[in-house]
């Protein structure tokens, strides 16, 4: 079952994943080396299917970023050091980095299935030994663990003991250019993560990509809280693994795109184990000339039986030429399951905006008002505040009118 | 004396349906004035048109309010204006506190009209109070706009933003629509309070009942987009025992 709403004005061919896709064909390419190579043949046999990779970038500008990639992983562009930062190591935690050895060591600890091949960008960060890291929380953390994204590529796992709970926020650091960074969380049982996520990109930046993978074994938590305010470009792939019983994953996702910038958000949302639980509620709010796009997939796998899998997409556009994708997708191989998949697009309520207005207060105003609270409702988890800080300081400016 | 509200011999269309068709009627300040009339005769629409709501097409006739042309205002403009209407279904806002919108409706009319905004804590203390006076407990302010309230709750909502506005003019759309006994009592001291020699109320409502405890100066019957019968207290209770058909039938 698949259904698509589009709202859009037409968008541009992608070159890059056609490009990947004519390279297959034995065309050439202007991006052609061997790493290239290797990660197309491997994006191809993974997926399947060229038209599947071509599908997940529609709507973000492949080339600049398959080029922005290579050029970090070939030294050609500045590497920060380290990729990735956390502010304090509590106790109970250690933090690692990955030299030769154990980095591919530790890739295998993420599975046998190879579910990154699927993803060019963690295709290429893990034969890029120098900028991994591993922590480990062995022990229930009652501050947050405050991690910062530097400019390059990076990449991180993060694992939770066994009834280990921990709260990890994730931000950028300023002013950063392409940063690519590919963060897997892998929960043991009974564990709890509770993760929030600012993608802040100021105007002046270019693009940001991150593969947000979360792996849960039986009766382990994830609440995951997106909040993506762009002036630019981003670009978000978050693949959550439902693998042990009784696992629950719940997702909030609020973003702004405002003018001339877009926002590429790719969740699958993996059931596999039986009796395990997902919610999914997105908000999305597209200004005149961006471009928002949603693709929210559930898989729901054989032997997922007692499946509870819910996704919410509503999708605002607030000016002439909003472009707005969203796509739910569910592919369910299994009856025994409760699914919900529902995407809106819309304008803001005209009856709410006159109720607003016969009570005095002035269109402009209203239209705040009823905005502000259409995000709000996913704001979550520790970064909250500021992120409803960010959306008010772009609802106060670029979007001001 | 001049009018508060004077509509004069008035025609509008709703999505090219004529609803009313030469509507009269006049308000002086200090009086209240209860319309009743069957289903779809064009009470909410009337309502509607007053607070401006987008879709109605005027054809003929004037609407004064207050000696200004009502129908030149945007809606906030004749909010600010002192126009008032409680809906017969008032929405749901999720996400935008009562409170904050309470707030900005106060601070914008008040803006509007040269005076001094409240202070913060002046606000909060006045709205706990008129809260209080409707047995509409504090967390209601605290809630998003009208989300999950009852019908019940929703109509002391909309009396508490009356009470909180001081509108020149309320028109309240079937308020007692909904209501227990008790809400009913309670919203009706609510609105006798409301009442002084400056501001007027129009009432619309299909219940007898109501009109008990908020005693009209004016009954009008609407039937039909047009007003058939107006009199005092006595007609309402006329029209209890013997319907409206008893008006409708007559020939004209
Ligand atoms: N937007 C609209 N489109 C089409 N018809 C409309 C619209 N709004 C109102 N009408 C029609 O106008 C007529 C008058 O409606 P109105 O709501 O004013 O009636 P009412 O007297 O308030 O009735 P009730 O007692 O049921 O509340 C009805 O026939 C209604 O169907
Ligand atoms: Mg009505």
């Amino acid at each position: 079952m698949s259904s698509q709403a589009n709202q859009s004005t037409p968008t541009q061919p992608v070159d890059l994943a056609g490009s990947l896709i004519g390279l297959a064909k034995g065309q050439p390419s202007a991006l052609a080396n061997p790493l290239l190579e290797q990660v197309r043949a491997r994006a191809l046999t993974s997926s399947g299917a060229a038209n599947a990779l071509k599908e997940r970038w529609k709507y973000t500008p492949a080339k600049r970023y398959f080029q922005a990639m290579y050029d970090h992983q070939q030294g050609k562009s500045a590497q920060s050091q380290p990729a990735i930062e956390l502010a304090d190591l509590p106790t109970g935690c250690t933090w690692q980095a990955l030299d030769n050895d154990n980095h591919s060591a530790t890739l295998e600890l993420l599975g046998d299935d190879n579910l990154w091949q699927r993803y060019p960008l963690a295709d290429v960060i893990s034969q890029s030994s120098n900028a991994g890291y591993c922590l480990e929380i062995n022990e229930s953390q009652s501050d947050t663990l405050t991690l910062k994204l530097q400019p390059g590529l990076g990449f991180l796992i993060i694992r939770l003991g066994a009834n280990v709970s921990a709260t990890v926020s994730i931000e950028y650091a300023q002013g950063s250019d392409f940063a690519g960074h590919w963060i897997a969380s892998a929960l043991a049982a009974g564990a709890q993560l509770n993760q929030a996520l600012l993608i802040n990109s100021a105007a002046d930046s270019t693009n940001r990509w991150l593969l947000n993978q979360v792996d849960l074994e039986a009766n382990s938590q994830f609440n995951g809280h997106v909040h993506a305010f762009a002036e630019s470009s981003q670009r978000l792939e978050t693949h959550l693994r439902l693998q042990g019983q009784g696992a629950q994953a719940n997702l909030t996702s609020a973003s702004i795109t405002a003018k001339g910038s877009s926002f590429d958000h790719q969740v699958v949302m993996e059931h596999q184990a039986a009796n395990c639980q997902s919610q999914q509620r997105i908000h999305n709010i597209a200004d005149g000339g961006s471009k928002n796009s949603f693709n929210g997939r559930i898989h729901i796998l054989p032997g997922a039986h007692g499946t509870n899998a819910q996704l919410q997409n509503r999708n605002l556009a607030i000016a002439a030429g909003a472009e707005i994708n969203t796509k739910p997708e569910l592919e369910i191989y299994n009856d025994d399951v409760s699914c919900s998949h529902g995407a809106t697009i819309g304008q803001l309520d005209e009856q709410a905006l006159f109720y607003l207005r016969s009570r005095g207060v002035p269109p402009a105003q209203a239209r705040d008002l009823l905005l502000r609270a259409f995000i709000a409702q996913c704001y979550g988890g520790v970064l909250a505040e500021q992120a409803q800080a960010a959306a008010d300081r772009l609802l106060n400016g670029a979007l001001r009118r | 004396m001049s009018a508060l509200l004077n509509v004069e011999d008035l025609h509008v269309n709703v999505a090219e349906g004529k609803i009313l068709k030469g509507l009269t009627l006049a308000i002086n300040p200090g009086e209240v004035h209860a319309i009743m009339g069957p289903n779809g005769s064009g009470k909410s629409t009337l309502a509607n048109l007053l607070a401006g709501r987008p879709g109605y097409q005027v054809q003929s006739g004037s609407v004064t309010f207050a000696g200004i042309n009502l129908l030149e205002l945007e809606p906030e403009e004749r909010a600010h204006a002192g126009l008032f209407l409680a809906f017969q279904y008032p929405v749901e806002i999720p996400g935008v506190s009562n409170m904050e919108f309470l707030k900005a409706s106060v601070d914008h009319t008040a803006a509007a009209n040269d005076q001094e905004p409240l202070s913060t804590v002046d606000f909060m203390r006045r709205t706990k109070q008129v809260a209080a006076d409707l047995d509409l407990d504090p967390e209601f302010l605290k809630r998003g706009v009208n989300e999950g309230f009852s019908g019940g709750e929703k109509k002391r909502n909309e009396i508490l933003q009356m009470l909180l506005l001081a509108p020149k003019l309320a028109v309240l759309d079937e308020t007692d629509s909904g209501l227990d006994i008790d809400a009913l009592q309670t919203v009706a001291k609510g609105v006798n309070s409301f009442r002084s020699a400056d501001n007027g109320v129009l009432m619309i409502t299909h219940y007898q009942r109501l009109l008990d405890y908020i005693v009209p100066d004016v009954i009008h019957v609407l039937a039909d987009g047009q007003i058939i019968r107006s009199g005092g207290a006595e007609l309402a209770l006329e029209l209890e025992e013997k319907g409206y058909g008893w008006l409708t039938d007559q020939p004209a």
